[in-house]
């Protein structure tokens, strides 16, 4: 009663309270989108219609650039991106599901292996995947080396197959760990009601599977965005691969002598509206559907235990599927780094040294070592991860919201669509809105300096977070904090006692992820990097794009120890400073 | 008591942990706040950023610092696109950073000196050049050539090309063994377009010198895609830049017996020290190379006592003494070019720049149609 009484007379005050809350959070949500994303794209993108605005042709207004960018070779390339694309998501999100419910759902062997092996997986750059393989399956390479001729897979390699093969297996994490998410948060009770009403096995799945549609739907959709928008597999496979895809075209168009940026803006503003359907799907299945199964009450899972045989089979099945995707482009990238040769098996036999590592930090005459470029990407990475955190936090919770204004789903729709813009676009986008002279000489002048750069990473790093925090943070059930508002804490205090500690591993994951990826970020770093403080990934294409490949191979393998250090070191931090039912949230268990 | 005991030492233990965990989190934080300290640094003295896609350009920045304490030259180093496209991106946003351009190839300056973006005659009248660097001289001088390679020599590997009869002119590349053929992808690699103008111009009779029409430009452009055409009937193997072609020649077994692509490349590869990555490379010359000068420009939105100041580090790499630096900077790659002052000698393992036969093409004429014939290029030969 007295309850009841506290919350009709507080209401309307509640109401105003909201009302100012979202004028000003919405407002300085949007201004920080405009800085980080919308304006310096849009300024690019402007160049497709308006070359003149920015002296790169003589009409204020024309389509030409967009018949041209449909045309021949580019126009191939966009087509050929949205197929690929699909069809990269789907398998995606097919092969995610799979391996999240075996590691999560069943007793197989090296639950924490196959979780790691994502992680790694996860901090390969897709640059690194392919040239892994390449070092495998070339001609004189480590698989010749064992006496496995693989010019048939050399040749598809480089082809169609070979970059939805690359884009599957870096969308693959994200998926994984997205779906991952979503079924710690599934307590057993429903797959509990389901059986006990009669359910099969298949119908029970049928059963589940929609429970956390958010995370399947969100995993479709970055898989396709972040294939949409790959860059390292445009850079390595794209321009032998007699298949043209539109990261590549786009990336020709730009760099190429003059510069096509008015046809590089129609190919960028293709691929940001190509990220609506997906998203309109997305908004259409979830509307008016409620997802969140996280609450006080939620209960530990309980896993399927497969007998002896259908275990080990279980365990070589995900063995020999993670080694495929993960273990043996880096045995292809480790080999070559303890070499020194053009090819991995010379005519005098192969010849292992540690030259390549040493050469990393005492370099030839031309090269930069590896060490100060480390550090500063380390740096950089602890400045995007902790921002882009905060942030993403800010934009999921948005985008969880039931109610969604018309703010929110365009919020919604541009981040996907930011997903999609390759770095190279935002790193030129950057230069063509802050290096104008109007901001230079009366705003600040931030163009080839660190934050520059910091703001730019975020950028690229806020959407995919984003979109990663939208699945837990709509399970979390309203009611948690509301109770914690009502028996007297204030916002902090209820968000610190009810939604943080449901939310901490997620948000260290994503901490780490962002970290991670910033370390290994090529296309935005080569644009805005400052002179003089090259990141380690800058430095690290220098060499694979020359003879001395070896020596990035070893640089890379020195970067990816470093970086996984750098996640044991946190999640130790985590596991110290957390008390232990947090970690525990979610977490399978058999004794339920 | 002993299970209370238990709880206050655990208790005890996680502060300690939370603790040092602090402690060490905030000293990860402040000290990558030097990482945003590095932007705020501020120079004593005026700088210069020179965009620069040399190996040896920071050491010679740093022995031109070393003795002009006046101002400072800030290199920025990466490759010849990415520094383009900043270049352009700059101009077009209105607010360049750059000072100076250094990089291999004529036509990228040819193309930024007709938007109007280089300063014209900058180079010093001290510069004495021999009759090669005067050859690639603009005439408006607004790009100084610091030294020449060439680029359509033959480099091949002497074990995996034995049995196959090389030829003795560039037409001849159409009737190798096929697939025993490689080069460069020119929307990949700098020096290539210079390469594919050089043989269009060549086959067209177009020279440096002359201010072709129309008409013979696109004749010449018919006679060299049609070349490049039957190379590719014949099996032509396109890798994206000299890395990955010399790696095609170098691996074993070797994918690619030859290839026409710039020769310092092949020379650093066969030359280099402490031991050769290349012991069974060779380079041969054909009827024809082309000519490929690398070049210094300056920004012509510098400040007046900029550009003067830019013009002072030009003047040092066109003098002998910057040329040897240019040399010592990157001994075996891109310091082993044939100089293009007077009085200065190529490194020992380069022969004579005669022998090279190198062809000059007008990048002003042939600047303007690279994306056209690079699209062509991509379009046809690649794919």
């Amino acid at each position: 009663m007295t309850t009841t009484l506290s919350l009709s007379t507080t209401r309307p005050r509640a109401n105003l309270d909201w009302l100012r809350r979202l004028r000003w959070s919405g407002l300085l949500v949007w201004l920080v989108l405009a800085l980080l994303i919308v304006v310096p794209v849009l300024t690019f993108v402007a160049v497709a219609v308006s070359p003149r605005l920015f002296h790169q042709g003589s009409s204020y207004f024309t389509l030409a650039n967009i018949a041209t960018a449909f045309q021949g070779y580019t126009g191939q390339g966009i087509l050929d991106s949205l197929w690929v694309s699909v069809l990269t998501g789907l398998a995606s999100v097919a092969f995610a599901t799979t391996i999240a419910w075996i590691v999560q759902r069943t007793n197989v062997y090296g639950r924490r292996v196959w979780s790691g092996a994502m992680w790694l997986l996860l901090l390969v750059p897709t640059w690194m995947t392919t040239l892994g393989w390449i070092d495998v399956i070339s001609p004189g390479e480590l698989a010749w080396a064992l006496g496995v001729h693989t010019l048939f897979f050399y040749h598809m390699f480089f082809g169609a197959s070979g970059i939805v093969f690359v884009n599957m297996t870096a969308s693959l994490p994200f998926s994984f760990f997205v779906i991952s998410v979503g079924l710690r948060g599934l307590g057993s009770e429903f797959e509990d009601a389901a059986r006990v009403h009669g359910a099969g096995r298949w119908l029970t799945m049928r059963t589940i599977l929609p429970i956390i549609a958010p995370a399947l739907l969100s995993a479709f959709v970055i898989s396709f965005a972040e294939t949409m928008s790959d860059f390292g597999v445009a850079f390595t496979l794209g321009a032998n691969a007699h298949f043209p895809i539109a990261t590549y075209t786009l990336f020709n168009a730009i760099y190429a002598f003059p510069a096509n940026f008015p046809v590089a803006a129609v190919i960028a503003g293709v691929l940001i509206l190509c990220t609506v359907p997906p998203v309109f799907v997305q908004s259409r299945v979830m509307r008016g559907r409620s997802y969140a199964v996280l609450s006080g009450r939620t209960r530990a899972v309980r896993r399927h235990h497969f007998g002896p045989v259908g275990r080990l089979a279980l365990t070589a099945g995900v063995g020999l599927f993670m080694f495929l995707v993960i273990g043996l482009p880096l045995v292809g990238a480790i080999s070559s780094s303890f070499t020194n040769t053009a090819s991995f098996i010379t005519s005098s036999g192969v010849h292992w040294t540690l030259q390549s590592f040493k050469d990393v930090f005492q370099p030839l005459p031309s090269y930069t070592t590896l060490g100060g470029p480390l550090w500063t990407s380390n740096q950089l990475g602890l400045w995007v991860a902790s921002g882009t955190l905060v942030l993403a936090y800010v934009l999921a919770r948005r985008m969880a919201s039931r109610s969604p204004g018309v703010g929110q789903k365009i919020a919604d729709v541009f981040l996907l669509g930011s997903i999609a813009i390759p770095g190279i676009v935002l790193g030129v986008g950057y230069i063509f809105f802050y290096d104008q002279r109007f901001i230079t000489s009366h705003v600040v002048d931030l163009y080839e300096t660190m934050p520059l750069l910091i703001m730019g990473l975020i950028a690229s790093s806020v959407p995919s977070q984003a979109r990663l925090l939208t699945g837990p943070v709509s399970q979390i059930q309203s009611s948690l904090n509301e109770a914690a508002r009502v028996h007297g804490a204030n916002k902090w205090r209820a968000f610190s006692s009810t939604s943080f500690p449901l939310l901490s591993r997620a948000l260290v994951w994503a901490w780490l992820i962002t970290f991670t990826k910033t370390i290994s970020e090529l296309a935005i770093a080569q644009i805005l990097y400052q002179p003089g403080h090259e990141p380690a990934s800058v430095v690290i294409e220098t060499y694979l794009g020359t003879i001395f490949a070896s020596i990035g191979s070893a640089a890379t393998v020195i970067t990816l120890a470093e970086m996984i250090g750098v996640i044991g070191i946190v999640l130790l931090i985590f596991r110290l400073v957390t008390p232990a039912g947090w970690r525990r949230i979610g977490e399978a268990g058999s004794y339920s | 008591m002993s299970g209370m005991n238990l709880t206050i030492k655990k208790t005890r233990r996680a502060h300690v942990a939370r603790l040092i965990a602090a402690v060490a989190s905030a000293t990860v934080a402040v000290s990558s706040l030097g990482v945003l300290s590095s932007s705020a640094a501020t120079h004593s003295v005026p700088t210069i950023l020179l965009y620069n896609a040399q190996g040896y350009g920071d050491k010679v920045a740093a022995a031109f610092n070393a003795t002009n304490p006046g101002f400072k030259i800030v290199v920025d180093d990466d490759s010849t696109g990415p520094l383009f496209t900043k270049i352009q991106a700059e101009m077009a946003a209105g607010t360049p950073k750059w000072g100076m351009f250094w990089a291999d190839g004529a036509t990228e300056f040819a193309a930024l000196d007709k938007l109007g973006y280089l300063v014209r005659y900058s180079i010093p009248k001290t510069a004495t050049y021999n009759a090669s660097g005067l050859t690639n001289v603009p005439a408006d001088r607004s790009f100084a050539p610091t030294g020449l390679t060439v680029t359509g020599a033959l480099c091949y590997d002497s074990v995996a090309a034995r049995g196959i009869t090389l030829p003795t002119t560039m037409a001849g590349l159409t009737a190798l063994p096929k697939a025993a053929l490689g080069m460069n992808n020119p929307s990949q690699s700098g020096p290539t377009f210079p390469l594919i103008a050089g043989v269009m111009a060549h086959l067209g009779g177009i020279t440096y010198k002359e201010n072709p029409t129309t008409a013979q430009v696109n004749a010449a452009i018919k006679k060299g895609e049609a070349f490049y055409l039957a190379l590719k009937k014949n099996g032509l193997q396109v890798h994206d830049t000299n890395g990955p072609t010399l790696g095609a020649m170098e691996s074993n077994p070797a994918t690619l017996d030859m290839a026409t692509i710039q020769s310092s490349a092949c020379y650093g590869d066969i030359n280099a020290s402490p031991k050769s990555y290349w012991p069974t490379g060779k380079v041969k010359y054909l009827d024809y190379s082309v000519a490929l000068p690398s070049n210094i420009a300056i920004d012509a939105k510098l400040s007046p006592a900029l550009q003067a100041d830019a013009e002072k580090f030009v003047a040092f790499v066109t003098s002998p003494k910057g040329q040897l630096a240019m040399q010592k900077g990157d001994p075996y790659g891109d310091g082993l070019f044939w100089p293009v002052i007077k009085g200065v000698n190529p490194e020992k393992f380069l022969p004579s720049y005669a022998s090279t036969r190198a062809y000059a093409i007008n990048p002003f004429v042939w600047g303007p149609l690279e994306n056209q014939i690079n699209t062509w290029f991509t379009n046809n030969i690649i794919n």
